[in-house]
C-alpha cells in the first residue's frame, strides 16, 4: 500500500471519528442540554478512544507508532472543550480524566508491544478479554459487602467513576501507577 | 506488590482531591463532625434494580470525606430480610442514619427522584441533615408563644399545632410553649428558635418579657394575625414596617374555590423553588431586610374602596435571624397539609436554626440548568462547524503533514 494510500485512509480514519465522537455529543446536547451530559460523553469518549489506540498499537507493532496513537484520543477535543467552556463540567475534572486515560493509553502500547510476536486473534481476543477482567464487572460482588471492599479498589471501573464524579483519590494514582509498572515490567521482559 | 497491598490500605482513608468545590461540604459541619466521637451508621437499603441509578462507589467516598466515624453500608432489603426486619424495614429505598442512641429513616428514593437536575445533591442534604439531628442531642431548645388555653403542639385540631411540631420531632427537639395566659414563665429568655404564633394582645408584662426573649434568642419566627399587626411593631423587629390588615385576593394564582387562599412561590435552601397555599394573607411593606414570599403581580387589596395592585410581599426576613409571615394559618395543622408547606416550614426553621449550610448548587458552576437551548437553523450550524466541521479540517491538515510510516 502507498505511503498516500495510506495517509488518505488515515485521514478518512480521523474525520469518522471526529464526526462519530463529536456528533454523539452534539446529539447529547440537543436531547438534554449542558448539564450532566459529561458521564455519558466522558465514558463514550474512553470507549473510542481505547479502541481505537488498541487497533493502532495492534496493526503498528513495530517502529514509534506511540506518538501517532496517542494523537487519536484528541479527535474528542473539540465536544469536550465545549462542554467546559459552557460550564457543564470542570476543566478539573475532564484534565484528571486525559491523564486517567493517557497512562492507560501507555499502559495499553507496552502491553502491545509486549505482545507483538503473538497471533492477531490471540491478541485482539486477549486484549479484550483482559479489559473486560480488568474494568471489575465481572469479578465484582456488590451483594457482598466486604468482598466489595477489598477488590473493587483494584478494578478500573471504581476508579474510573471516582474520576467522572470529580473525585481524584490516592488509591485511584495508585492503582494508575501500579498497571503502568505492570506494563512496564511486561514491556521490558519482550 | 507494595503498591498492590497499598492499595488495600489506602482505600478507606480520606485522601482525595475534588472538582467539585460546589459539593464541598462546608468547614464549620466538618470541625463539627471531628468532635463526634460516636459512630454514625448509614445504612441505605436499596435494591440492585434500583441501585443502578446511584453512584453508590462515590457516596461512600463522600461519606468516609466528611467523617472517621461514620460508616457507610449498602443492604439489599429483599436479599437480607433477616436484616430488613431487624430495622423494620418494609419497603425499597429507605436510609437509615443512627448513632448510638438515636436514628432517623428518610425515604432515599423519594428524595433522589423529586428533584430531577439535582437529585444526587438532595440527597446528600438529606444524609447531613439526619447526620445532624441524630448526632446533636443536646443543648437546643425552641419556644412556641401563643394565646391559646392548651399547647396548640398537643392539638390534632385543623387549628392545632402538632403537625409543626413533628419537624422538631425529626430534629430530637421538644420545644416549650407558653401560653400569655401563664401566669408561669419560661425559665429561660435565650432559645435558639421562638416561633411567635397569633399573638392579638399583650398586657406590659407580657410585651416587655416578650422582647427579653426575642432579643436574647438566636432566632424568632412570626406568624402573626394580619387584624392584629400592631404586636409585632410593638416586639421592635422592625419598627419602620407597616403590616397591612387588608386581605389579599388572587383571581389567577390562587386555589380554584377561593381568590384569597394563594398560591406562592417559595426558594428553599437549595434555591429550589417550591409552592406553598397561603390563605387569608396580608401584605408587609417595608423595605429593611429580603422578600421571602411574595404574590403574583394579578393579586390585589381593597384599600379605602380602591384597588390595589400587587405583587405584595406577604413573609419576609427584616434580619437575618428573623422572618415575620403576615398570616397565622399556613403552620395549623389543616393549611399545613396543603401543597408544600410542610416542606417550606421545615425549611424556614432549618435554615433558622441549623448552623451548617447544606451543599448549595453554586451560581458559579455556570450552567443554568433551566436554560433553554435555542433549536434554530442558525444555532445547529454554528454548532455543526464548531464540533465536527472544523475540526474534521484541521484533522485532515494535520494529518497530511505528518509522515506515517
Amino acid at each position: 500500500m502507498s505511503l498516500q494510500t495510506h495517509m488518505r485512509q488515515f485521514c478518512w480514519l480521523i474525520v469518522l471519528s471526529i464526526l462519530l465522537v463529536n456528533g454523539y455529543g452534539f446529539k447529547l446536547i440537543i436531547d438534554m442540554g449542558y448539564y450532566g451530559i459529561h458521564s455519558i460523553m466522558i465514558v463514550v469518549h474512553f470507549v473510542a478512544s481505547m479502541t481505537m489506540c488498541a487497533t493502532w498499537f495492534l496493526a503498528h507493532p513495530n517502529g514509534n507508532q506511540f506518538k501517532q496513537g496517542a494523537m487519536l484520543p484528541l479527535v474528542g477535543l473539540p465536544i469536550l472543550s465545549c462542554l467546559v467552556m459552557s460550564g457543564g463540567v470542570s476543566l478539573a475534572i475532564i484534565s484528571v480524566y486525559v491523564g486517567l486515560l493517557y497512562a492507560l493509553i501507555i499502559c495499553l502500547y507496552w502491553v502491545s508491544h509486549a505482545i507483538q510476536y503473538v497471533q492477531l486473534e490471540i491478541k485482539i481476543m486477549g486484549l479484550v478479554i483482559g479489559g473486560v477482567i480488568l474494568w471489575g464487572n465481572v469479578v465484582i460482588l456488590e451483594s457482598v459487602p466486604w468482598l466489595y471492599d477489598m477488590i473493587a479498589p483494584y478494578t478500573l471501573m471504581y476508579h474510573f467513576f471516582l474520576i467522572q464524579e470529580g473525585f481524584f483519590h490516592i488509591s485511584t494514582g495508585l492503582y494508575v501507577a501500579l498497571l503502568m509498572v505492570v506494563s512496564w515490567a511486561l514491556y521490558r521482559h519482550d | 506488590m507494595v503498591l498492590g497491598i497499598s492499595i488495600f490500605f489506602v482505600r478507606s482513608t480520606p485522601l482525595y482531591l475534588t472538582a467539585h468545590a460546589s459539593d464541598e461540604v462546608n468547614d464549620e459541619l466538618l470541625a463539627y463532625l471531628d468532635t463526634v466521637d460516636s459512630p454514625i451508621k448509614v445504612i441505605f437499603f436499596i435494591s440492585n434494580a434500583m441501585a443502578n441509578d446511584f453512584p453508590l462507589i462515590q457516596l461512600n467516598q463522600w461519606m468516609k470525606t466528611m467523617s472517621k466515624t461514620i460508616e457507610f453500608e449498602v443492604i439489599d432489603p429483599f436479599l437480607s430480610p433477616e436484616i430488613s426486619d431487624y430495622y423494620d424495614i418494609d419497603h425499597d429505598g429507605v436510609v437509615v442514619v443512627e448513632s448510638t442512641m438515636l436514628r432517623q429513616d428518610f425515604n432515599g428514593l423519594n428524595v433522589f427522584y423529586q428533584n430531577e437536575h439535582h437529585g444526587l445533591i438532595r440527597f446528600k442534604n438529606a444524609l447531613i441533615k439526619a447526620v445532624i439531628d441524630v448526632t446533636k442531642i443536646s443543648g437546643r431548645r425552641v419556644l412556641l408563644v401563643h394565646e391559646q388555653f392548651e399547647n396548640p403542639f398537643e392539638s390534632n385540631e385543623q387549628m392545632g399545632l402538632s403537625l409543626l411540631n413533628t419537624i422538631f420531632s425529626n430534629m430530637f427537639i421538644t420545644p416549650d410553649a407558653w401560653s400569655i395566659y401563664d401566669t408561669v414563665y419560661p425559665d429561660t429568655i435565650r432559645y435558639d428558635l421562638v416561633i411567635i404564633h397569633r399573638i392579638t394582645t399583650l398586657d406590659s408584662n407580657d410585651l416587655k418579657l416578650l422582647q427579653d426573649i426575642a432579643v436574647a434568642s438566636d432566632a424568632v419566627l412570626v406568624f402573626q394575625h394580619p387584624k392584629f399587626s400592631n404586636v409585632v411593631n410593638q416586639l421592635g423587629i422592625d419598627t419602620a414596617a407597616e403590616y397591612s390588615d387588608a386581605i389579599i385576593e388572587d383571581p389567577e394564582e390562587s386555589l380554584i374555590f377561593s381568590d384569597t387562599q394563594l398560591l406562592v412561590e417559595y426558594r428553599d435552601g437549595l434555591d429550589e423553588s417550591r409552592i406553598a397555599v397561603v390563605p387569608y394573607a396580608s401584605p408587609i411593606y417595608s423595605n429593611a431586610g429580603s422578600v421571602i414570599m411574595h404574590t403574583s403581580p394579578t393579586a390585589f387589596v381593597m384599600k379605602n374602596e380602591a384597588i390595589e395592585k400587587g405583587p405584595f410581599t406577604i413573609a419576609y426576613s427584616p434580619t437575618q435571624s428573623t422572618v415575620v409571615m403576615n398570616t397565622h394559618l399556613v403552620p395549623t395543622n389543616y393549611w399545613i397539609q396543603q401543597a408544600d408547606n410542610y416542606v417550606v416550614i421545615d425549611d424556614l426553621i432549618r435554615q433558622l436554626m441549623v448552623n451548617y449550610p447544606l451543599i448549595r448548587v453554586s451560581q458559579t458552576d455556570g450552567v443554568d440548568i433551566n436554560q433553554s437551548i435555542p433549536i434554530t437553523w442558525p444555532w445547529i450550524v454554528k454548532m455543526m462547524a464548531i464540533l465536527m466541521i472544523i475540526p474534521s479540517i484541521i484533522g485532515v491538515i494535520i494529518v497530511r503533514r505528518w509522515k506515517v510510516h
